[in-house]
């Protein structure tokens, strides 16, 4: 049984293409060769920036041979007289089998002649010979390019990420007689482009082998064993600085840019460490795919670490070379800092005006006005101190001052944190800096929170007011698009309002803020925070969803009401912590179920029930343990001691309402008497409402 | 090997494969992109091999020669191959050798980088070309010129002449560059940076620039008008330095912004439309003469 082994040759391929191609890779061969009937041993899918490599080991030499059923004529016109007829005869020389061989067999449309077609199976090279190309072809990327035409013959020009220059492709011994993009396969590869880049030949599919064989010429081909080298390398000069390996992401990527990784341990010149931590850390990492060497105790120290593509004899004349690249976006940055501090941050602010936002919404100065006015709104929303909110307006005034700082022309994504910086270096205090690095946070999944209060303040604000901004001017998120990165947004403010416990009212915040945009646009104040509010809302679902909770009991919850995102998590915790009580549960959805469901007749109405036209005894006994229930669970509900009034309503009104449904007729035709028992169940119903709407809950509940 | 070496070398190296060796353009521009020998020989399917040095404008990086890594004005090489060759890998790091650079003692890294030029309608794919982690030059296959798709594709290098040359000559700022025995970089160009920094900073007339933009896109479209595409494609390259400049002058908002960016590029697509058009007309003349340019490359190569 045969290996194959396949080497895609290309120039360099995006690194972050190749982690997910390998996977499709991977995933697409092994059912191209299950579809075929051909399948391995093992399956493996790996790479280098210059090489795909799929190996499969043992595979058939052939598809095993198989029966296919085919059916003719039907049987009233295949034989007469117990002879076939010319029919059957002629469907058994078009499928090949004597026509002595053909059965008859039932179908539900009557009894027609079948044939046993035999089918030889083909063998595995051929079947690679056509499969293999398109696969490959087939992977799918992010962007494809094409580097020649097509040929005469109308077939298109190939598409791959990165033109394709060489093809191996062995079947055992045996060289594949296929083409990839108009590359014919032949039995050699190639090494390390710079350290042995002379041809070699492969005799045979053996992965091992293969892999053995470029080792030796300086290619590990093996991604994992790539990545792990890698890794070593950096933990060990890491440990000898008491620092940590923690840019994984930058781990990954430098890991495809290589073929034979040496890390390089380098230096910089530690009077750049005047610059914000950040910038050094950006001028490293974004361009040049630098790792910064942070101890443990949180200092930075003037080194770095990268990764060369050549052996470690090397590694000196190398390294200098980088050493001095990093020495000139250190300097650039050194350059931007002396300049951006010739001007106080303070002097910038009326500068905004030049910067336009978006058109509709203004320019920054603008929106720094807006900022200004609504930042003291959420501070007395979050019950901040009177000092606290004269940080966070201080910090409004000044927060976008650092857009027009050269530094953050230079490094867009720094936007906050060079503001922080410039403004301890003009003496602001500690609190204002802290909240204009903060506002910003979180800035995306994983990112911490702010952590003062006038931070907290100015990032809740921030955000809001590009909500409302944002969909006032028209330019709310659709199904795939969202430019200004609203979701995001969204997303951070209920991160902020969950994990920071803020209770405050999004509704008094949302309209605050949308009455404070430019007069066009707040006229429909009151519209726009309402549709910023189900934004929001929409946002609370998928992080619940992810968190684990029940969707029906989300919905429940929602349903109940959805602007104090605080309480409505309370409420949802309070329904996850009840679904588990079995004994009490199941009753409690049904009696919410079914007093929501009959009671709709009444539309919104909530009449008052006369005890007097009471008659049945399960309808007094309801309404005597309504009486009785409403002041413990209302008290609980006030509380939010959720779960205590859900228990508290459960165990007074469950038994007492499954009577009344089993002998209390509600749909009677006496008006009045009617309409008082719908009063009687509505009314057992809005004792909970505030906590869920249990009508939404579709497991647990009980079956009757 | 000092900054003159190095450009005769490279002219020297891509002659020899057959390049027609070009003299810059004579209107001011941000990248050899702009040169008619870029944008519109990509277009259609002759064939092209051409290399020259380019000097280019970036109003924006004025740093009143003040900064040892970035200016305003600098020297591009670039190299056009069309259709794209086997080896365009190969021929490039040949060139580097010419050159002198001894590749197994450096870090030669091909780093994807794809390359969009928004006011020309081009895009195209490729990579930043790393010597011990400098960007030395810029290797791509077009795919798209003045909002037209490339084929056959070009491949395009285009050498960053001062980075090159300070990895040669192990040199920490521009302006300390051999030029030539007894005149550096600075010599020649320091004074510049310091003027048109100060030019395309604070002096420029900005109501003089806008007014010209429009004079230059309206004057494009007379000579599109009058059918000759040539001297209209010359006020789209005007019409993009003009942009530059207002850009450099703080003058652009960012919905005007937007809008710039896609009058050039119509102006542009119009200009590549109508050169295609007007070489189809000659009946794609360069497409007879490819056996001949073969022919001479083999022979180049060994000679």
């Amino acid at each position: 049984m045969p290996d194959l082994l396949l080497e895609v040759g290309t120039e360099e391929l995006p690194a972050r293409y190749i982690p997910a191609a390998l996977d499709d890779l991977k995933r697409e061969a092994a059912k191209t060769l299950k579809a075929l009937g051909l399948e391995p041993r093992t399956l493996i899918a790996t790479g280098t920036p210059r090489r795909l490599v799929l190996a499969a080991a043992e595979l058939p030499l052939g598809q095993a041979a198989r029966v296919e059923e085919v059916l003719g004529p039907p049987e009233s016109a295949a034989f007469k007289d117990g002879k076939p007829t010319n029919a059957a005869t002629g469907f058994a020389r078009r499928e090949g089998v004597p026509v002595e061989s053909l059965t008859v067999k039932e179908t539900p449309k009557g009894r027609y002649v079948s044939a046993q077609k035999r089918i030889e199976g083909r063998r595995t090279a051929d079947l690679l010979v056509e499969a293999l190309p398109p696969l490959v072809l087939g992977l799918s990327f992010p962007k494809t390019m094409r580097w020649k035409s097509g040929d005469g013959d109308g077939a298109p020009a190939p598409t791959f990420p990165r033109p394709i220059r060489r093809v191996l492709a062995l079947l055992g011994r045996d060289s594949l007689p296929l083409e990839i993009a108009g590359v014919r396969a032949a039995p050699c590869t190639v090494g390390h482009p710079f350290v042995a880049p002379a041809e070699v030949p492969v005799e045979r599919a053996d992965y091992d082998a293969y892999r053995a064989l470029l080792k030796g010429r300086s290619v590990l081909v093996d991604r994992n064993e790539r990545r792990a080298a890698i890794q070593a390398g950096l933990e060990a000069v890491f440990e000898s600085h008491g620092a940590d390996v923690t840019a994984f992401d930058l781990l990954e990527e430098v890991t495809d840019l290589v073929e034979w990784p040496d890390v390089v341990e380098a230096q910089f010149d530690p009077r750049y460490l005047e610059l914000p931590r950040e910038v050094i850390q950006a001028a490293m990492m974004d361009h040049q795919r630098y790792f910064p060497v942070v101890r443990r105790d949180g200092t930075l120290e003037p080194r770095f670490c990268f990764v060369s593509n050549r052996p470690k004899e090397r590694a000196p004349t190398i390294r200098a070379g980088n050493e001095r690249v990093l020495r000139a976006r250190l300097e650039d940055a050194s350059f931007f800092l002396r300049e951006d501090l010739k001007r106080p941050l303070g002097d910038r602010v009326p500068l905004l005006s030049g910067v336009l936002q978006q058109e509709k919404l203004g320019t920054f100065l603008d929106k720094t006005r807006r900022l200004e006015a609504l930042v003291p709104v959420v501070a007395r929303s979050l019950g901040l101190g009177e000092g606290d909110e004269r940080t966070a307006a201080r910090a409004a005034l000044l927060g976008k001052a650092d857009l027009l700082t050269e530094m953050v022309k230079e490094f867009p994504q720094l936007q906050g944190v060079v503001g922080a910086h410039y403004a301890a270096r003009a003496g602001e205090p500690a609190g204002v800096a802290a909240a204009i690095r903060e506002q910003y946070q979180p800035r995306a999944e994983g990112d911490e929170l702010p952590r003062t209060a006038p931070g907290l303040a100015l990032s809740l604000a921030d955000k809001l007011d590009n909500l409302v901004g944002f969909f006032a001017a028209g330019l709310a998120p659709t199904g795939s698009q969202d430019p200004y990165g609203l979701r995001r947004q969204a997303g951070a403010v209920v991160r902020l309002v969950l994990e920071k416990g803020l209770a405050v009212s999004l509704r008094e915040l949302t309209e605050t803020a949308a009455r404070g945009l430019p007069a066009p646009l707040a006229t429909g104040a009151t519209g726009i925070a309402l549709r910023v509010r189900e934004f929001v809302r929409e946002r609370a679902q998928q992080r619940f969803l992810k968190d684990g909770y029940r969707h029906d009991l989300i919905e429940s919850a929602l349903a109940a009401g959805p602007d104090d995102l605080l309480d409505l998590k309370r409420r949802l915790d309070a329904l996850a912590e009840l679904a588990k009580d079995q004994a009490v549960f199941p009753g409690l959805v049904e009696l919410g179920e079914r007093t929501f469901n009959i009671s709709k007749a009444l539309g919104d109405a909530q009449p008052a029930v006369d005890p007097a036209r009471l008659e049945a005894p399960e309808e007094k006994a309801l309404n005597e343990a309504l009486e009785a229930a409403k002041g413990p669970v209302a008290e609980a509900i006030e509380a939010r001691r959720y779960v205590d009034a859900g228990r508290k309503y459960a165990l007074a009104l469950a038994a007492p309402v499954h009577e009344f449904f089993e002998k209390v007729f509600v749909n009677v035709p006496d008006e009045a008497l009617k309409r008082n028992r719908l009063a009687l169940v509505r009314a057992v119903n809005r004792l909970f409402a505030r906590v869920a709407d249990l009508s939404r809950v579709t497991e647990g509940r009980e079956k009757r | 090997m000092t900054f003159q070496d190095i450009i005769l070398r490279l002219q020297q190296y891509w002659a020899k494969r057959g390049c027609v060796i070009l003299q810059p353009y004579d209107v001011e521009k941000g990248a050899a992109t702009f040169h008619p020998a870029t944008c519109l020989r990509a277009l259609g399917p002759e064939p092209w091999r051409a290399a020259w040095v380019e000097p280019c404008r970036r109003c924006k990086d004025g740093r009143y020669g003040e900064n040892p890594f970035r200016l305003q004005h600098y020297y591009q090489f670039q190299v056009l191959l069309k259709p794209a060759p086997d080896d365009p890998q190969e021929l490039y790091i040949e060139s580097l050798r010419e050159l002198g650079v001894d590749l197994d003692a450096h870090d030669l890294r091909f780093v994807h980088d794809d390359w969009e030029a928004p006011t020309q309608g081009a895009a195209g794919l490729g990579w930043e070309v790393w010597l011990d982690g400098m960007e030395v030059t810029q290797y791509t296959y077009f795919q798209q010129m003045a909002s037209i798709e490339c084929d056959p594709v070009t491949v395009e290098y285009t050498y960053g002449l001062e980075r090159v040359a300070m990895f040669i000559q192990k040199k920490s700022s521009i302006f300390d560059l051999d030029w030539v025995e007894g005149f550096t970089y600075g010599d020649v160009h320091h004074r510049n940076e310091v003027e048109f920094s100060k030019y395309n900073f604070e002096v420029a007339d900005v109501d003089a620039l806008v007014k010209r933009f429009e004079m230059y896109a309206a004057e494009c479209r007379r000579c599109l008008e009058a059918g000759i595409v040539l001297p209209a494609y010359d006020h789209v390259v005007k019409c993009s330095h003009v942009f530059n400049l207002l850009d450099a002058r703080g003058a652009i908002g960012v919905a005007e912004r937007t809008g710039y960016i896609a009058r050039v590029r119509g102006l542009a697509r119009q200009c590549g439309q109508a050169y295609i058009k007007l070489r189809e007309d000659l009946g794609f003349p360069l497409l007879k003469g490819k056996t001949l340019k073969a022919e001479a490359v083999a022979a180049g190569a060994s000679g």
